[in-house]
Formats: structure tokens, C-alpha cells, sequence
């Protein structure tokens, strides 16, 4: 994990949009300069149910993906769900923030959201077995400074 | 031999890749099928000592059954497989008994040392049992050519019967069994393009090697069905159907199914598993009906000589369940991959299904690891096609 990244002007919203339209056209897109909103049924395997996902992004703010249905808890059982924000408003964690894995240089439609995809599929495998096997950290302490000689 | 190396296992999430998973871990493993084959060769060394008593009937070893077949199920609850093995004797059954050839073989096996303590007699074969880290027993069924028409067949002595049985448990194999696995079934490439565009079905968006088994689908078949049987019949095999029996129903559906092109290799499964009673006959007899079941390459035997009306009503529910189970995961699809799982573990056992469960969702993250994972632009599915994943660590607690 390289935690430094080299700072790049973030794109534009008519660019991310258009990224979502190609990978993700089966949803919906609305948005302006400094707001979008995407939200599509995903289908993570042939087996899997739907889900309704919505992705919120506003400029200068990290990306918000939710699965607005099924309500995951109720799958979940007793469980506590992996990797969310918030178990209330089932807000997915998709990577470590802060460590150059999705920047505001970067496509949301071929990083977050491709990771929403995968995380729903790990989330079936979860229910039956109870590991999550996409690799994951629990919240830490904030990222330290990085280090330039590692 | 039909036998396949390890290869790294690859991400799907249909059942039959599930099930190949459990199978692959309870088959005899490439390592293992290396470890019997010097075993059986040390156990003809020792029949071909210069001080051998059976030298003067050039004794050979060969493995017959399904580990000659590639179709080594381990039993439930056992930790070693049973390998069967014939020992080929250039004897005359005009000239000796049975029990005088078992007698020599027992006798012959006993001049080591070390084999005199593990050989044990069973009715028809001569069982060597090895120690706890080698995962089978040999068991060593002494058997003469036919003496009496000079054809292909052999005879085995019966120790219960006090006679010689007729067998052909070579050419089942080589001139049947597997000339019938090496034909493959056809898929319909316009029923695959429209479940493309109605639903998910067929090669929809694929994970790597998706519907693709490892081995040929025969053995896997014979091997799902065996697997299936030794679950439903674990508590009492009284009237469980024996494996050449279910071999024999297999491979006849099979060579039939393979003849008109199948919608996925799912449907084409199920098709097979279908058509496996249509083999038995039933010749109603009173006041017990009779049960046939010949032997492809020698029609004289009959499989199911033992079965009443009671073992086929067991066949029959027990196939019945099996279907069952086919059609509830075939509807399964769209209902969730917990689902699924939790379906096949009903059926296949929780514990090999979690087992395979987790072992699925390493190769996943391997794969994603490798750069080989990708989303579809259908429906956002994971598999081999589409937009590449880029590595992540997802984040939070």
C-alpha cells in the first residue's frame, strides 16, 4: 500500500458522468457541476438478488455509496454488517480513505463503484460463511503522514 | 488413466462449480493416485519374487473400478478410499478351484513380511490396509481368463460362493466407460444468445471457467451422483444402489443425452440424471418382479442381480430427491448467492459446502489480486468480462 499519490485536478462532473453512463448505463444519472447521483439495480452474480444502490457525490467530498433495498440487516440476522460507514443508512466502505485508492482524479464508474459490485458479491459469500473475503481494515487511527522512504 | 493434475481452481459461483469444488476435495488428489500406483507395484514386486509360489503364472496388477475410471469418491466419514485392484493370474480355472487361486495369491501376498500383517480377506479380494498417512486401502481380487469361451472376460473366485464369477471389469472401463466420457456434449448457441438477452442463464457475463468442468462431464456426473447417494443413504445402506450400478445408468444417459444439443451444461446435467431409470429393467415376475441391469461388456452379469422391489423403490426416491434438488437450485438464480449455498448444503452437506464457500471467496480475492476480476456492464455482475476491478482494502468495521 503506497500512500502517497500524486495530486491531479479533480475531473469534472460531465466526465464522471459519462464514465458511469458507459460502465453503468443501466441506472439512472442525475446531476449538475458540483452534485451527481447514480442509482441502478446491480446484479452482483447470476445467483444473486438485486440490489438498489445509490451513489451520492458532491464536489470536495468523498463519495457516499448506500444500498437503499433489500435492507441488508434483516439478511444479516443477528450479525453486525461488515464494512459500512453506518449500519442504520447500510453506507458501504469500499476502500481506505486517504491512501490514494479512489482520488477526485479518478472515474467513480471504474473504482468505487466497480468495488460496490464486488462487495455485494462478497456480502452473499458473507452470509453463509461469515468471513468477508474482500480484503478489509477496521478504522484505525487517521492515516499518518506518509513516509517518503519506505 | 483419466487423471488430471491440480490445476489452480478459478471463480464461479454456479453450483456445479460448487459441487466440482466439494468433489475435488474428496477424490483421490494426483498425489495420491502417484502414492497407490507405487503401492500396487510394490505388491506385484513382491508376487514376482524368483522365490514367488505364483511366478509360474506371470502374476500382473492393474487398477479397475472407479479408480481406473477417474471417478474416486471417498466415503462419508471415511478418511482412505477403497482402490480396487485385479491381479491377473495366467491360471486355468479347468485346473484349480477358487479358493485354491485365492489361497495363492493370500499365501503369495504373506511371503513379505510386512504384507503378511496388513493383508485381511474379504470375500472376493485380498485387502492390504497401510498405514494411517497412505489415504486407502488396495483391495487385490484375484482373476483368470476365460477358459472356457477364450474370450476377453475373466473370472474371480467368490470365497462364499466356493465359485468362479465371470467379470469384465477392464473393458468396462477402457472400451465403455471411457470411450463414452470422451464424447461431449453440444450446446445451443441460439438458446444460450436468447437467455443472453432475457435473463440470466447460460454463459451470461461468466466468471473465469464459468461451466466448465475440470474433468470430463461424464466422471463428474457419476462422481456428483455417487456423492449425492452417500449422503442420502448414510444412515442405512441396506438398499443403497452400488457404484457400478449408478456408473453403468450414467453412462447409458449420457450416450444418450449428448445427442441433441443442450441449453447449458446445467440443463444438460440434469438431462443425464433424468434418464438414469429408463436403464433398468423391470421383467415383472410374480410374485417379485426382477431387475436387470447388464454389464455393457458382458451381458451374462447383471448389476442389479440382488435388487428386490424394495431397493428399486429406494433407487427411485432417491433419484426423485436428486432431481429435487437440481430444480430448487436452478431456482435459486436471482434469489441471492446465500441462498444458493445454504440450498446445496441441504442436500451436499454444510460443512464441505461452507468449506467450498470460503475457498471460493479466496480465489476471488486472488483473482482480484492478479488483476483478473472484472464487472459487466449488463448488470454491474463480477466475473471475466467487462471493466477491470482495481485493487482495493475495503474499510471500516
Amino acid at each position: 500500500m503506497r500512500p502517497y499519490y500524486r495530486r491531479q485536478p479533480p475531473l469534472s462532473m460531465a466526465i464522471q458522468v459519462a464514465g458511469l453512463q458507459r460502465l453503468f448505463g443501466f441506472g439512472n444519472v442525475r446531476w449538475d457541476r458540483s452534485h451527481l447521483c447514480w442509482r441502478g439495480e446491480i446484479i452482483p452474480t447470476e445467483f444473486s438478488r438485486p440490489y438498489l444502490v445509490e451513489l451520492d457525490y458532491r464536489r470536495n467530498m468523498p463519495p457516499e455509496v448506500y444500498v437503499r433495498q433489500p435492507n441488508l440487516r434483516a439478511l444479516a440476522g443477528e450479525r453486525k454488517l461488515p464494512h459500512v460507514y453506518n449500519q442504520e443508512k447500510q453506507e458501504l466502505c469500499l476502500y481506505v480513505p486517504g491512501c490514494g485508492y479512489w482520488t477526485p482524479d479518478k472515474p467513480l464508474a471504474s473504482t468505487v463503484m466497480l468495488w460496490t459490485s464486488l462487495w455485494l458479491f462478497y456480502f452473499e459469500v458473507w452470509l453463509v460463511t461469515d468471513v468477508f473475503h474482500g480484503r478489509g481494515e477496521h478504522p484505525a487511527p487517521k492515516p499518518e503522514r506518509p513516509l517518503l522512504t519506505s | 488413466m483419466l487423471v488430471t493434475d491440480a490445476k489452480p481452481r478459478t471463480v464461479s459461483v454456479h453450483p456445479l462449480a460448487i459441487i466440482e469444488r466439494i468433489i475435488a476435495d474428496i477424490e483421490l488428489s494426483p498425489r495420491q493416485y502417484t502414492d497407490a500406483q507405487s503401492s500396487y507395484e510394490a505388491v506385484a514386486a513382491v508376487l514376482n519374487k524368483p522365490t514367488s509360489q505364483i511366478l509360474v503364472f506371470r502374476p500382473s496388477i492393474h487398477p479397475q473400478g472407479s479408480m481406473r475410471a477417474g471417478t474416486t469418491v471417498r466415503p462419508r466419514g471415511q478418511d482412505r478410499f477403497d482402490l480396487d485392484m485385479l491381479c491377473w493370474l495366467a491360471a486355468s480355472g479347468k485346473f484349480c478351484t477358487p479358493e485354491q487361486v485365492y489361497k495363492w495369491v493370500w499365501d503369495a501376498v504373506g511371503e513379505d513380511e510386512t504384507y503378511r500383517r496388513m493383508r485381511r480377506q474379504k470375500n472376493r479380494c485380498i485387502r492390504i490396509e497401510y498405514e494411517d498417512s497412505r489415504k486407502f486401502y488396495l483391495d487385490v481380487t484375484p482373476a483368470v481368463p476365460d477358459w472356457v469361451k477364450q474370450s476377453g472376460s475373466l473370472y474371480v473366485p467368490d470365497r462364499e460362493l466356493k465359485a468362479w464369477c465371470s467379470s469384465h471389469p477392464i473393458a468396462f472401463v477402457d472400451d465403455w466407460f471411457k470411450k463414452s466420457a470422451e464424447q461431449l456434449p453440444t450446446f445451443d448457441a441460439i438458446a444460450i444468445m436468447n437467455a443472453r438477452s432475457a435473463n440470466f442463464s447460460a454463459n451470461v457475463e461468466p466468471l473465469p471457467d464459468y461451466g466448465q468442468f475440470e474433468k470430463k462431464p461424464l466422471q463428474r456426473i457419476v462422481q456428483l451422483s455417487k456423492y449425492h447417494r452417500n449422503e442420502y443413504f448414510q444412515s442405512d445402506q441396506t438398499y443403497q444402489p452400488s457404484s457400478i450400478l449408478l456408473t453403468t445408468l450414467a453412462t447409458h444417459s449420457y450416450v444418450e443425452a449428448i445427442k441433441t444439443p443442450a441449453d447449458s451444461l446445467f440443463a444438460f446435467v440434469v438431462r443425464v440424471t433424468e434418464g438414469f431409470p429408463k436403464f433398468i429393467q423391470i421383467v415383472e415376475n410374480s410374485p417379485e418382479p426382477q431387475f436387470i441391469v447388464p454389464n455393457p461388456v458382458n451381458p451374462n452379469e447383471n448389476f442389479s442381480e440382488k435388487w428386490n422391489a424394495e431397493h428399486y423403490r429406494q433407487f427411485r426416491s432417491w433419484h426423485l430427491q436428486l432431481l429435487t434438488v437440481f430444480e430448487k437450485l436452478r431456482d435459486s438464480r436471482g434469489m441471492g448467492v446465500d441462498v444458493m449455498l445454504n440450498r446445496l448444503g441441504q442436500s451436499f452437506g454444510n460443512e464441505p459446502v461452507l468449506k467450498a464457500a470460503k475457498a471460493l471467496g479466496t480465489d476471488t480475492d486472488a483473482l482480484l489480486r492478479a488483476g483478473k476480476l472484472h464487472v459487466g456492464k449488463t448488470y454491474g455482475s463480477v466475473g471475466a468480462v467487462g471493466a477491470l476491478i482495481p485493487r482495493t482494502t475495503y474499510y471500516g468495521a
